[in-house]
């Protein structure tokens, strides 16, 4: 097993996009060498003050990380505001599963809005409980991504995309 | 109401499916009243196009009449008559900002937008009839549309003017024009178009427009090749002779200055790299027939542009990449950014400068639509382009133009 990275020392990434990262290098609750870290940036077309009036409510904490901690409710969720751009949350201690995470916003360049970064550690889980995750699509990774790409509709559009069609009644 | 719904290959039904509704405040619902066949759409006839899911309703070429209007849209009113673009654009995120509406961020629906963005680095964007990939949105061979982003898309055409003239401002005259405009067109250009389907004779029409000096088409259905010529190009004819050998000759040996991929994926060809492409595919070895492509690197002049509308979906093999870089090609592609050329367009419609309704060669029924798409795959030469009519009786003969 390679060793973890605690920084990225020679570029610029992300830990969360590092091949090994050391969770417990990422400022969150993490605890245990083998903690999971993701991470996913999208720009959402909006000031960042509308965007931190969203994120900094629990309730919409929870939405953004869909159903990727299914277990988790508002009521055992801590959310701790850092600043006026920045949310940090973390599960309960002793609560299961152990997870804890961040919503970073920061202005985008060129006036493209505001870059929003949503980290996640969480507790190890085996490499089945991974296979079986992403298989029903139940993946940390695949729901964060999910939920903030929603966010980003809403917040840019008024509206969540979606391709039911609907329903009437036949017309003449 | 009816709509043509796929079942797997070769295998579309005209059949009886719910009416759509008003789901998101912007939305629309339009009465179709003409909608053309695409050549894509045969992508997924021919099911060379992944995530299909049996009962899709298809089609993306499609107008009508306003019917519904959703509470957050400002633009439409009920009984407006509009042309709807393939792509489904929001006009707020930085894509559509940057007028690149074909890569709208927010159109494809967050659970299907995975899977185009495991295959091709980033999400697509949401487009109407075109498999899961693209959002699966039901399409517009049908008798209704559920049209999201209705205050953004869809252009209202005055009345006085016909759905004919009209119609392919959705989707085929627009990356034709867009085809060209990704040439960069100099004074004194040559362009040579492999495919003289509606999106080739269209870029044909474009590129002559646009101040080409001369266009070369290439194709093998001798009636596309006459429309190309009608049009204003000289012929090329592959079945005939050597192609890349009558560019030089016929270019001054420099070779033509841009050249147009109006093919895609389901390249035909008869020489040895084109069958190995058909076998190779068959057995799911690759996926892109890429025969007209490779021609066209290989034929393009030192230093020239490459603009490829033709719909590619995977992986190729054996691509010429020592060509392109050696000689110092730009290749511009993609899917139609139509919204940004649409207003452009009608107003050369309607200023009777361009005509779009020479390539129709067949009007019919909703009704008949199985048998158009047989029709449009099997005689390529008769058959360019059938438009649909939602509510035409099936005892219309299907017309040529």
């Amino acid at each position: 097993m390679s060793e973890r990275l605690t920084t990225t020392t020679h570029g610029d990434a992300p830990l969360s996009a590092a091949h090994h990262p050391d969770a417990r290098a990422s400022a969150l609750w993490a605890t245990e060498e083998d903690d999971e870290l993701i991470g996913r940036t999208m720009t959402i077309n909006r000031p960042l003050a509308d965007l931190f009036a969203f994120v900094r409510e629990p309730a919409n904490v929870l939405l953004l990380l869909g159903d990727a901690l299914e277990d988790l409710r508002g009521e055992s969720l801590t959310v701790d505001e850092e600043g006026s751009s920045a949310v940090v949350w973390h599960t309960a201690p002793g609560e299961e599963p152990r997870a804890s995470g961040r919503i970073e916003l920061r202005p985008a360049p060129a006036g493209r809005g505001t870059e929003v970064t949503v980290t996640v550690a969480t507790e190890a889980r085996g490499a089945i409980a991974r296979m079986i995750g992403k298989l029903r699509q139940d993946d940390p990774r695949l729901q964060s991504r999910r939920a903030l790409r929603r966010f980003k509709q809403l917040m840019e559009t008024g509206e969540i995309a979606t391709s039911e069609p609907g329903a009437a009644a036949p017309r003449a | 109401m009816r709509a043509l719904t796929w079942h797997g290959k070769h295998d579309v039904r005209v059949e009886t499916v719910p009416d759509p509704g008003i789901v998101n405040p912007r939305d629309a619902i339009i009465r179709i009243t003409s909608t053309a066949i695409c050549g894509s759409d045969l992508h997924l006839y021919d099911h060379y196009i992944p995530t299909m899911k049996a009962g899709d309703v298809l089609g993306h070429e499609f107008m009508g009449e306003v019917v519904e209007v959703g509470r957050g849209n400002r633009k439409l009113k009920v009984g407006d008559r509009v042309v709807v673009p393939f792509v489904i654009a929001c006009g707020q995120c930085f894509f559509c900002q940057k007028q690149q509406y074909a890569a709208c961020d927010n159109s494809n629906p967050a659970e299907k937008a995975d899977l185009s963005e495991l295959t091709y680095g980033y999400a697509m964007t949401g487009a109407f009839g075109y498999a899961h990939l693209t959002g699966g949105y039901a399409g517009g061979q049908a008798e209704y549309a559920r049209v999201p982003f209705s205050d953004v898309g869809p252009i209202v055409v005055p009345d006085g003017i016909d759905d004919d003239r009209v119609l392919f401002l959705s989707d085929i005259l627009p990356t034709g024009w867009m085809a060209a405009v990704n040439c960069d067109i100099e004074p004194g250009d040559c362009i040579a178009v492999w495919g003289c389907g509606p999106v080739g004779l269209f870029a044909i029409q474009s590129a002559l427009h646009l101040g080409a000096r001369r266009v070369i088409a290439i194709d093998h259905h001798p009636h596309r090749l006459d429309l190309a010529k009608g049009l204003g190009a000289d012929v090329v004819n592959f079945e005939e002779v050597k192609v890349r050998e009558a560019l030089v000759e016929m270019t001054g040996g420099i070779g033509p200055d841009a050249c147009i991929d109006a093919v895609g994926l389901e390249s035909h060809g008869f020489t040895f790299d084109a069958r190995l492409d058909h076998a190779k595919a068959a057995v799911k070895l690759a996926t892109d027939r890429v025969h007209a492509l490779r021609q066209v690197l290989l034929a393009c002049r030192k230093g020239g542009r490459v603009s490829i509308p033709g719909v590619y979906g995977g992986m190729a093999d054996k691509f010429p990449l020592g060509a392109l870089m050696e000689k110092g090609l730009t290749i511009k592609s993609g899917q139609t950014h139509v919204q940004r050329y649409t207003k452009e367009l009608l107003d050369l419609i309607q200023q009777g400068r361009l005509d779009t309704t020479f390539l129709i060669s067949h009007r019919m029924p909703l009704e008949d639509a199985a048998k158009g798409y047989a029709m449009f795959l099997e005689h390529q030469n008769e058959v360019t382009k059938v438009v649909l009519k939602p509510g035409l009786s099936t005892d219309s003969t299907a017309t040529r133009h």
